[in-house]
């Protein structure tokens, strides 16, 4: 077996399959655990989201899946395997490559996201002229009026600088910039959280038009459970750096199992209850110097002896829903 | 660009100009006594060849600013004097005109300056860039420390040290002048390179100064610029490394640092001045230094006010190019 | 919600645990940490104290007055009786150092005391009352900043050459030394002023004097010392570029002067180095240090420069 990839005969149906995948940031009091110990698997045509609170370490995965972690947050461990190749041990350069090709990514915060003195269609061409693309300008061109025309935008946009955009529209040319090389994976990192509420819809519709059209993968990280539940199939629940559940968002929703799951759902408001908002009694835990055993029992109504003993690991308790959580 | 933004930056330049001659027109006149009067007075008293043509200045001194004359009619003759840059006569100089000896020298300046600037500027933002990116050399680390320190001295005290070091100790470079002795000016190459030789210690001193400042500043600009979302998604999109470092990085970070050119131009040629009076350069700060040495008022007020003047005029130049940088100008207010 | 059992929803019955309590530095640990962070602040910090210390010390163990010229025989090369050897008007350099350092010292100090308090008088007004006042300031200090203060100077000192002193010389350079300080200041006001607390103060009813006094300036603190160090390094500057052309004052050894005397009389060309090399050595070490001390005082002020541990 060479390094780098794992054996043939496990599931080759998966895009994507993350391994154990540890992040931590080394400040000068320690070291601070944002991700530790993740795993799952990504299907292809699969939209998953991850959804948790602020510092649940959702973000650090979105950066780690494309090795943009900067110091003095470092990858200490774990397996990402894109198809046969574990991700984590290619050399700079061959991740570059497949950076946008294979797997690409629609940032947080596309108000800022496009270069200010270039205009856009020079920003959509640079990154397929680094990815060694040879075109002329015309097919340049009528390349960039099929993908404008895919996320909804007019081919003038091409034209324009980024600060004569609306909100919306920047979205949809990162999402066009993301989709240009046919990638297999797409990472969403809150694609939407900057945005008004019709325009948020727009872009959901944009991002699932586009999957279908490419046939690819989306990871989707946000923090607003409605809209994932409309938008994902599957879910995975984060909390304080490690998965509290993963599952499909029906069987999520249906019946929770993780106490934490539980206490998200119930706090989402509803117009067939009427009642006070419900929220999650007690703070996150520091993630430089984490509590023993399951980092939420000290917010856990039904937490006993054992977990403050023991870390629960994530299990199947039922098919393809998986909880780490000592009740089960 | 919009026809207000020129207008209004047009308009702030003439305010400056209109702000200096004014604070030249009150300044002296603070001074107990009237130093200018009795400066010409003085040389007046000396007697010599050029006696009847001190008299005639003074004459014509008193006609046109004389204390008999209530002073806001010597403030508009005095500005409208200026706006024709008409300073008179030099009294040290006499009978040269005041613009006469200026335009002599100034070209001495400019170019001086031209090659520097534009040398420092280049090399120390280059460096400044280059310290901050993780994928350069580490080279340029240790090299940033020097240039800094450098650039605390003010110029022409590195020039001396300089001098002493290349001109003294070893006799590499001329010890003053713009050209040898007896030399006369022309474009043959012969001149040229000599002219060269004699420009390369006062423009190493305003290079290696302005080098440490330039990085400074840049290191600073890129610091926060690569913060930015759009360099994260640049690296998202897997763009090459060197791509990211100009087009993304540099080119955003060098607008905050093109502004900083335009303000520090003034203190920078300031410094110039007392360069050029340590390496006897033919430019204008040997010009000037002369003049205060023989209280040439007439002198000193030209120079100052043309080094204001092309001061002005470089900034301006630099604010109505800016919006070609940035294309977000057009919509801001400037 | 579907089927969520309500008791759920209670407080926890299990006491939340102990948190590790970060054990607060003792002071020395605090100030060694700072130095490994900040070495800038410390060292720059250390080289201005030593150069302060030579001129306040400085006089107890050579005579100042032999500073004066006709003290000693004229273009003495350094020997045991005079370390810095003598001039051509017969001062005792190494006196004339001791005397000379504290007067630049202090042209620079008063300076751009002077130069900050007006800064933070006008920066304060300008930034926080906003309207014409806003507007008046700030024309009045972007058309000065772009006069090249250096010329003006000349331009001053040249009209009363004759009556300079060390304290005139400090005043004159304040005329200028308020714009940087000035136009920092109003910057950082102007931000601060639409932050929260700022707003709660007003709310709760706080004056204008009570709100800058009370919540901007100790906020500021960084900025302002930061500013201080700028406007003292500028005046200096400003000072010596004075002096170099013979601007300053005619009497006192202050270090420009010393360098121009030494121009004047051409100890360059005669190999006399102990006249012009002492001054331009410490000119250095105060340059250096002052440097030093902004780039380490930025660093506080804008954390974001800080290295990373």
């Amino acid at each position: 077996m060479t390094a780098g990839t794992r054996p043939k005969d496990s599931r080759q149906a998966e895009t994507l399959r993350v391994e154990g995948l540890r992040v931590y940031y080394h400040t000068p009091r320690g070291a601070v655990r944002a991700v530790d110990g993740v795993s799952f698997t990504l299907k292809p045509h699969e939209r998953l989201g991850f959804v948790g609170e602020s510092g649940s370490g959702k973000t650090t995965i979105a950066m780690a899946l494309i090795r943009l972690i900067k110091s003095p947050g470092k990858i200490e461990g774990g397996h990402i395997y894109l198809g046969e190749t574990d991700l984590l041990s290619l050399s700079d350069e061959r991740m570059r490559q497949l950076r946008l090709a294979d797997i690409a990514m629609v940032t947080q915060g596309a108000m800022n996201s496009l270069n200010p003195v270039k205009r856009v269609r020079e920003q959509v061409i640079d990154a397929l002229e680094d990815h060694g693309e040879r075109i002329t300008r015309q097919e340049m061109d009528e390349r960039i009026t099929e993908l404008f025309r895919r996320v909804g935008l007019k081919s003038e946009v091409a034209q324009m600088f980024p600060h004569e955009l609306s909100g919306g529209m920047k979205q949809r040319v990162v999402i066009a910039i993301a989709i240009s090389m046919r990638p297999k994976v797409i990472i969403a990192d809150e694609p939407t959280s900057a945005l008004d509420v019709v325009v948020q819809r727009q872009i959901m519709e944009t991002l699932r038009e586009v999957q279908d059209d490419l046939g690819a993968s989306i990871i989707l990280i946000g923090h607003d459970m409605g809209l994932m539940a409309q938008f994902v199939t599957r879910l995975g629940v984060m909390y304080a750096g490690k998965l509290a559940e993963l599952g499909s968002v029906n069987d999520l929703f249906d019946a929770p199992l993780h106490p934490y799951t539980q206490l998200l759902i119930a706090s989402l408001p509803s117009l067939a209850q009427k009642g006070g908002l419900q929220g999650i009694p007690g703070v996150t835990p520091s993630l430089l110097d984490k509590p023993s055993g399951c980092p939420f029992r000290t917010r856990c109504p039904r937490a006993f002896d054992r977990c403050s003993a023991e870390e629960p690991q994530l299990r199947e308790i039922q098919p393809d829903h998986w909880v780490a959580c000592h009740l089960y | 660009m919009n026809a207000g933004y020129v207008v209004r930056r047009v308009l702030q330049f003439l305010i400056v100009l209109w702000a200096a001659a004014t604070i030249n027109f009150i300044l002296p006149r603070l001074a107990p006594g009237n130093p200018v009067r009795d400066r010409l007075v003085s040389q007046a008293s000396q007697g010599g060849p050029l006696q009847d043509g001190i008299e005639e200045m003074v004459r014509s001194y008193n006609k046109q600013f004389g204390l008999d004359k209530p002073l806001y009619v010597q403030y508009v003759l005095y500005l409208q004097h200026v706006a024709t840059l008409d300073f008179g006569y030099s009294i040290a100089n006499y009978p040269n005109r005041v613009m006469t000896m200026i335009g002599r020298t100034l070209p001495w300046t400019v170019g001086l300056l031209l090659v520097s600037l534009v040398i420092s500027f280049t090399l120390g933002t280059l460096l400044g860039a280059l310290v901050t990116w993780s994928r350069a050399s580490k080279v340029f680390r240790v090299l940033i420390g020097p240039a800094m320190a450098l650039s605390a001295v003010p110029q022409f005290l590195l020039g001396l040290i300089l001098l002493f070091l290349f001109a003294i100790l070893a006799t590499v470079f001329p010890l003053s002048g713009g050209y040898s002795i007896g030399a006369i000016p022309n474009f043959s190459m012969p001149f040229m390179l000599d002219m060269m030789r004699h420009a390369f210690l006062p423009g190493l001193s305003i290079v290696l100064t302005g080098i440490g400042f330039w990085a400074l500043g840049m290191r600073g600009m890129m610091i926060t610029t690569k913060g930015e979302d759009y360099i994260n998604f640049a690296e998202a999109k897997g763009l090459r490394d060197r791509r990211i470092f100009f087009s993304y990085a540099i080119r955003n970070a060098i607008l905050p640092q093109v502004t900083g050119f335009a303000i520090n131009l003034g203190t920078i040629i300031s410094g110039v001045v007392i360069v050029e009076v340590i390496f006897g350069y033919p430019g204008m700060g040997s010009l000037l230094f002369n003049a205060i040495s023989g209280s040439d008022y007439f002198l000193i007020y030209g120079i100052v006010y043309v080094t204001v003047l092309v001061i002005g005029l470089a900034t301006l130049i630099v604010d109505l190019l800016y919006p070609i940088l940035d294309p977000r100008i057009t919509y801001r207010r400037a | 919600m579907t089927g969520l059992p309500t008791d759920l929803l209670e407080a926890p019955s299990i006491p939340a645990p102990e948190l590790t309590i970060f054990r607060e530095r003792t002071p020395t640990e605090a100030i060694a940490a700072f130095c490994r962070r900040n070495p800038q602040t410390v060292i720059g910090l250390a080289m201005i104290a030593t150069l302060l210390l030579i001129g306040i010390v400085g006089p107890l163990f050579v005579n100042t007055n032999d500073a004066d010229p006709l003290s000693a025989l004229p273009a003495q090369s350094p020997s045991r009786t005079y370390p810095l050897g003598t001039d051509d008007q017969g001062r005792d350099l190494l006196a004339a150092m001791v005397a000379g350092l504290p007067d630049t010292l202090r042209i620079g100090f008063l300076a751009g005391a002077i130069g900050l308090g007006i800064g933070i008088i006008l920066g304060f007004l300008s930034g926080y009352l906003g309207g014409p006042v806003d507007a008046v300031v700030r024309i009045a200090v972007d058309t000065l900043l772009t006069i090249p203060g250096l010329l003006i100077l000349i331009t001053i000192a040249a009209s009363i050459k004759t009556f300079i002193s060390v304290n005139t010389m400090a005043l004159v350079i304040a005329s200028l030394a308020w714009r940087q300080p000035t136009r920092i200041i109003r910057a950082q006001v102007l931000t601060m002023r639409e932050r929260a607390y700022v707003q709660v103060a007003r709310r709760s009813g706080m004056n204008t004097l009570e709100i800058i006094g009370r919540e901007l300036l100790p906020n500021l603190f960084p900025f302002l010392a930061a500013s201080f160090v700028g406007a003292v390094f500028g005046a200096i500057l400003f000072s010596i570029g004075l002096e170099a052309l013979g601007l300053g004052p005619q009497n006192q050894p202050t270090l420009g002067m010393t360098i121009y005397w030494s121009l004047r009389f051409g100890a360059l060309l005669r190999g006399m180095w102990w006249w012009w090399m002492p001054p331009i050595v410490v000119l250095v070490v105060l340059f250096f240090g002052l440097l030093l001390l902004t780039i380490g005082l930025d660093e506080i002020a804008n954390p974001r420069l800080r290295r990373t541990a």
